[in-house]
């Protein structure tokens, strides 16, 4: 007997336990044991990726502190400051290693995305006549449906007064819903794919009653 | 000190980004490689956060014998004992490894796999067709999930076509204008954050 497919269909099991009772003890059982686990997985995988090469480095290429960048206790220190939040009286030390994090994460927005940011407006210059009837007419779709949605957006200026905007957020909404239409229909698509995986993995890879 | 030099720790980290990529002559220096760096390990030594609140609640719960307290103390056990298999034998270890693959894998797909029944419910209460833009997102779903799926093109020849064009077209400027507008909305909350308008992680408002 395979223990772990076992393993995995007890798991799987309890946790469709929740569609008959969202307080069954079976269900919380289950749940409990995923966070605590998920966590754990977590101090491991932090430590070996980020905090073990920091302290004493992976390979001699990479510098930590044991290859004599002691530079590096500053950052450390900033770092552990945010535990600081858990006592009362100097909780807002926390503050300072946050805001280096949000001042960074700012300014990064600021200087890397841009460049993405400036591709997407680009690419929508499209071609509006290919030689192809077909392919310009995509394309003035595309170019009409963008102008619409971008319209959408606009809440400095009054739609009701301007015919242009009126028109243009007419069809931005129309555009939007298409959008969040197919983007619904993705997600129930995605999910019930999962569903069907863990079917396959209760009938065929445990019970060998379906499933090839 | 307590909220102003955060302030001004806010403003020259995002600052020191932008000098460093902008700036050519700072840039040869390759400070931003170094200073990278630096956030990196500030914000690895974050990584205990979830596993210190989890204690503080669960701790609680079964120091104080409250209702369930039995699953907080099986979540801790969980928890630091898996943690510390895991820094014993690293994630790719045996026994860390089969534990993965065989609860967490598991466990996790299938709640993920549950919200397709709940997804569900709620279509049909988003479907319900009252208005004409419900009408459009119904039928675009419809149409996406009867094209991606093989039992469209077998009703209907050319409904998978159908789908793609929506996917390609309508729905892909859709999403451009939608992506344009959120680099927008992320670009005034970065320079809000920069010029010290956007308060709220030094506890304040805005």
């Amino acid at each position: 007997m395979d223990w772990g497919i076992l393993a995995g269909a007890i798991c799987t099991i309890a946790v469709w336990t929740y569609l008959a009772d969202n307080q069954n003890p079976i269900w919380e059982l289950i749940q409990h044991i995923y966070i605590g686990l998920a966590y754990g997985w977590s101090v491991g995988y932090y430590w070996y990726t980020y905090i073990g090469p920091t302290f004493v480095g992976t390979g001699k290429d990479v510098d930590s502190l044991r290859t004599g960048h002691w530079e590096y206790i500053i950052p450390i220190i900033v770092g552990l400051l945010i535990y600081a939040r858990y006592i009362p009286s100097i909780s807002w030390v926390a503050r300072y290693p946050l805001s280096l994090v949000l001042g960074w994460g700012a300014g990064y927005i600021l200087a890397f995305n841009p460049p993405i940011f400036m591709g997407q407006i680009t690419n929508s210059f499209y071609d509006l006549w290919t030689g192809q009837l077909s392919s310009s007419i995509n394309n003035w779709i595309l170019l009409l449906c963008l102008l619409g949605t971008l319209m959408y957006f606009f809440f400095t200026i009054r739609r009701d007064a301007n015919p242009v905007m009126k028109g243009g957020v007419w069809l931005g909404r129309w555009a939007i819903m298409v959008g969040l239409g197919a983007a619904f229909g993705n997600t129930v698509l995605y999910r019930y794919n999962l569903f069907y995986g863990r079917l396959h993995y209760i009938l065929g890879d445990w019970l060998h009653i379906a499933g090839g | 000190m307590r909220k102003e030099v955060p302030m001004v720790l806010t403003v020259l980290a995002g600052l020191f980004v932008i000098v460093a990529k902008y700036l050519h002559a700072v840039d040869q220096l390759g400070w931003f490689t170094v200073g990278n760096r630096w956030f990196q390990i500030v914000y690895a030594m974050f990584f205990l956060l979830g596993v210190v609140s989890l204690t503080i609640v669960h701790g609680k719960n079964v120091q104080r014998r409250r209702s369930k307290w039995v699953y907080s103390l099986i979540l801790l056990i969980c928890m630091y004992g898996y943690g510390i298999l895991t820094l014993e034998q690293t994630v790719d270890g045996p026994e860390a490894n089969w534990i993965y693959n065989n609860i967490i894998v598991p466990s996790d797909s299938t709640v993920f796999a549950l919200l397709a029944f709940f997804i569900t419910s709620a279509a049909y209460r988003a479907f319900r067709i009252r208005t004409r833009e419900a009408t459009v997102l119904m039928i675009t779903s419809v149409i996406l999930m009867m094209g991606t799926a093989p039992i469209g093109d077998t009703i209907i020849p050319g409904w998978g076509t159908l789908a793609h064009w929506l996917m390609d077209v309508p729905n892909s400027s859709a999403m451009r204008g939608i992506q344009i507008g959120a680099y927008l909305g992320g670009f005034a909350v970065a320079l809000r954050i920069l010029f010290g308008l956007e308060r709220a992680h030094l506890g304040g408002a805005s």
